[in-house]
């Protein structure tokens, strides 16, 4: 085979299971992280084998980074193989995705009026508010003719835009497409109503999925074994848990 | 054209072609698998194309983008699937044209409702996992109940073959749940059960030891394959909540576990080392060989994706391509006397069924349950499949879902758009108001299924069509669907054959008293179009079904070739080379979803095979 690279061919080598179960290490989806501990990674990958069999107390030489997941057992010798080449290639990235837009002028002032539009105040990604920005002014027909940016400046005025109900108040009446798009596009991260989008990391974003105390359904971020046996309570047993990689921690 | 020859050659690779393939390389033999579908290079494929679909239905992962932005999958037209039909162009022959998912040519008073998948794995890839026995009476409701026909076989004689199934699946459940309604295990299962929900434990709550339809209920665990520890290098469930379409870590299975297994050389006991199967994919298999004085099939051909023919050769032939693909195939075969191939006794295609299913939906009136969390369904209430009231109706089980209304309305994002973009005099809804009132209306809803028994009728059939063709020339199946015998139309009230419109009935019935006792509201609606798939009217009311999923009865097996395609083995009685295997090959549905029962069938038939082959 060719080089093998990141997005191409070692990405696709870890689950979201080995993911989840790796993130108090890396974030195996992450392709700076994984170059970072290629070597590390390339030690838990080859267990320390007891009587034929992968030491149950922890595959590695290494204290720290003990195993892959224990379940998904040891990688066959070819996966080894390809993971080897690609260190002895230099870790390269490959074909990325799209790199994620810029965040630019209108960010600040979209992302205060989406707060009060979804009702989530920790709202915060500049980048995704950016994509939606675009997304709005590319699929909107509410967002056209300088729409969206005319309403942020009245929205800079005049941060009265819902009445105590939650409805829109008159004085943004005019406004009240637009406020259905971008109220959608963050629930669902589509504008038509659909559950979908060009790109995933848009659809398991949706803000549906933490309105309902439930996670993204094709994607339960957790690490919590049958949390759907119990009431979700603050936060926990949504399926929704994130963990923080200890490397992104540093 | 190239030509080979095999010990065994499978057509499909799901769930009966790769057990086969499996237990059949264990043993030394050789074998070729044609699939005529393809397979992505790695499960995250099939996981993005999900999360990129707009609607994501339970084929959302499996068919090709049609480029319409990237977001739209569509069925491959190398190897058309049929889609879940969703509005009157069921009855349109031509919608394929622009959506290949109008696969079927369905010219029944009524729409089929189920889909499945022709790629690497099968439908196994999209199933829910759950993997319940039959009941013994399930296989003699002719003796028991006068309903229909007996197996062949029965629960004694299939039981090893579910204990080994069970056990090659990786199956977690309960046992006493099990033994509770009369199916006793020599073996417990291998796993403990899958944590039943939240929304489960609130349905128990309510339900357990109450009389509901004549009958004491208890909500139970749904025996699944769904690993609750690892199993077989996979690892545990962790509640994703896609099993259909997608299990993202194969905690669920699916066939390529043996597909894998099978194509692979394994070092087995005392020194010997599997046969690696063959796999080949975009195969599509359009024709059986007979030979003309020995009634021995001689080859297969197919197609692959860039038209090219092919032939192929083995001593044993398997045809593992599905319920609807299978009869095709055969029915595209000439043989002798103006029949088709396996055809001597007319029943090739014949007695196409499904459980019908009743979807019903609510939500319970002050608790919260939270739903949208863990596997799709973890539980279900089994006393409705057995008893004397099988003489006069169908039978059925209750499913429980834990996906609020997804399957029934399209929730949450339905709720979504209702909030925010309401019809009428509605005011839309933002901020904290419409996060709260979003919470409140879908943290409330249930769903519950009543999958029916379904009546083996002459009426309901596949064949190739005559005039209807797929990319290739070759026919798309012609599905002519009835719930009921010598129904014209989709008033069924005065005809015979009431059984399982009786038992859908009495269905709707109870699922109305299980929500009341559940203090569940009853928000079940009917679609007001009599073109909706599924809408049927019967007594002057208006019913609407979903199918489950469940192909099953077009290539039955019996005691007698008259009246029957295969024997208990699913060999042909035309051909004792060939072997039709799959959901097609069961007489009646039974009250259990089929997966389980077809993997013991076909464990069963692979010892046949082995046996057979080493004469």
């Amino acid at each position: 085979m060719d080089t093998p690279t990141y997005y191409q061919n070692i990405k696709p080598l870890f689950s979201q299971y080995d993911r989840i179960k790796m993130m108090y290490f890396a974030d195996l989806w992450d392709y700076k992280q994984v170059k970072a501990h290629a070597k590390t990674i390339l030690l838990s990958l080859k267990p320390r084998m007891v009587d034929g069999k992968p030491d149950p107390a922890g595959w590695s030489e290494l204290p720290e980074v003990h195993v892959m997941p224990l379940y998904t057992g040891p990688w066959p010798k070819s996966q080894v193989a390809i993971f080897e080449s690609w260190i002895a290639a230099g870790c390269p990235e490959g074909e990325a995705p799209p790199a994620p837009p810029t965040p630019g002028p209108l960010v600040e002032g979209f992302l205060t009026l989406s707060r009060v539009l979804t009702g989530f105040d920790d709202l915060n990604d500049k980048v995704l508010a950016q994509t939606y920005i675009n997304r709005l002014l590319a699929e909107s027909n509410a967002a056209k003719n300088n729409q969206l940016e005319a309403l942020l400046t009245a929205f800079s005025h005049n941060p009265q835009v819902l009445d105590a109900d939650g409805n829109c108040v008159s004085s943004y009446s005019q406004y009240l497409a637009l406020i259905q798009d971008i109220t959608v596009l963050w629930y669902l991260s589509s504008i038509d109503g659909a559950l979908g989008t060009p790109e995933n990391n848009q659809y398991i974003q949706g803000l549906v999925w933490p309105a309902i105390d439930a996670h993204p359904m094709g994607f339960a971020n957790t690490n919590e074994q049958f949390y759907w046996r119990y009431k979700p309570e603050g936060g926990d047993f949504t399926g929704l848990q994130i963990v923080v990689p200890r490397a992104a921690k540093k | 054209m190239t030509e080979q020859t095999f010990d065994a050659v499978i057509v499909g690779a799901g769930i009966s072609g790769a057990l086969i393939a499996n237990e059949l390389s264990e043993a030394g033999f050789s074998v070729l698998i044609l699939e005529a579908g393809s397979q992505a290079d790695n499960r995250q494929q099939y996981i993005d194309t999900y999360y990129a679909a707009e609607i994501k239905t339970p084929d959302a992962p499996y068919g090709i983008q049609d480029g319409s932005g990237g977001s739209k999958v569509q069925a491959n037209p190398s190897a058309p699937h049929p889609g879940v039909p969703i509005d009157a162009r069921w009855k349109d022959p031509n919608a394929y044209k622009t959506d290949p998912r109008y696969y079927f040519v369905q010219t029944g008073s009524v729409a089929f409702g189920s889909n499945y998948e022709r790629i690497v794995g099968g439908t196994t890839q999209h199933w829910l996992g759950t993997c319940l026995r039959f009941m013994p009476q399930d296989f003699t409701t002719k003796t028991s109940f006068g309903f229909a026909v007996d197996w062949p076989i029965g629960y004694a004689d299939l039981e090893p073959w579910y204990t080994e199934a069970e056990s090659q699946l990786g199956v977690a459940g309960n046992v006493a749940a099990d033994e509770a309604i009369g199916i006793e295990h020599t073996k417990p299962y291998p796993m403990e059960e899958v944590p039943v929900s939240y929304l489960d434990q609130y349905m128990g709550k309510k339900l357990n030891g109450k009389q509901v339809g004549g009958v004491t209920i208890t909500v139970e665990s749904t025996p699944q394959a769904r690993n609750t520890v690892g199993y077989d290098n996979r690892p545990p469930c962790m509640g994703n909540t896609s099993c259909v379409p997608v299990c993202p870590i194969q905690a669920k299975y699916d066939a390529t576990v043996h597909l894998n297994k099978a194509t692979k050389m394994r070092l087995l006991g005392s020194g010997k080392s599997s046969v690696p199967a063959k796999l080949v994919t975009k195969a599509v298999v359009y024709k059986v060989d007979v030979g003309a004085s020995t009634d021995q099939v001689t080859a297969l051909h197919y197609k692959d994706w860039d038209g090219n023919d092919h032939k192929v050769s083995g001593k044993r032939y398997i045809l593992a391509a599905h319920a609807i693909e299978n009869p095709k195939v055969l029915m595209m075969s000439p043989w002798k006397n103006g029949k088709t191939v396996a055809n001597s006794s007319g029943q090739v295609g014949k007695n196409l069924m499904d459980h019908i299913c009743l979807v019903a939906w609510g939500k319970t009136a002050d608790e919260p349950i939270y739903p949208f969390r863990g596997p799709l369904s973890t539980s279900g209430i089994p006393q409705y499949r057995g008893g004397a009231t099988r003489k006069t109706r169908a039978a059925y089980r209750v499913e429980i879902g834990n996906e609020g209304w997804n399957w029934s309305a399209g929730a949450p994002q339905s709720n979504v758009m209702e909030l925010v973009t309401p019809t009428g005099n509605v005011k839309p809804l933002f901020g904290t108001a419409l996060r709260n009132q979003l919470n409140k209306e879908c943290t409330h809803q249930v769903r519950i299924a009543m999958e029916l028994e379904a009546t083996p009728l002459q009426t309901s059939y596949i064949k190739p069509s005559e005039t209807h063709m797929d990319r290739f020339g070759l026919p798309r199946p012609e599905v002519h669907y009835e719930i009921m015998g010598g129904a014209k139309d989709v008033t069924y009230a005065g005809t015979d054959g009431e059984y399982t419109v009786k038992g859908y009935v009495e269905s709707n019935n109870v699922a109305q008293q299980l929500f009341e006792q559940a203090d569940i509201s009853w928000d079940t609606t009917v679609d007001a179009s009599n073109s909706t798939p599924g809408v049927f009217i019967y007594n002057n009311t208006r019913y609407q079904y979903r199918g489950a999923g469940h192909v099953i009865g077009t290539h039955t097996m019996g005691a007698d070739k008259s009246s029957s395609v295969v024997d208990s083995y699913q060999r042909s009685w035309d051909h004792s080379n060939l072997f039709i295997v799959g959901c097609g090959s069961f007489p009646t549905t039974g009250t259990a979803n089929p997966t389980l029962t077809m993997a013991a069938l076909a464990l069963r038939t692979a010892k046949e095979l082995c046996n057979d082959l080493s004469k």
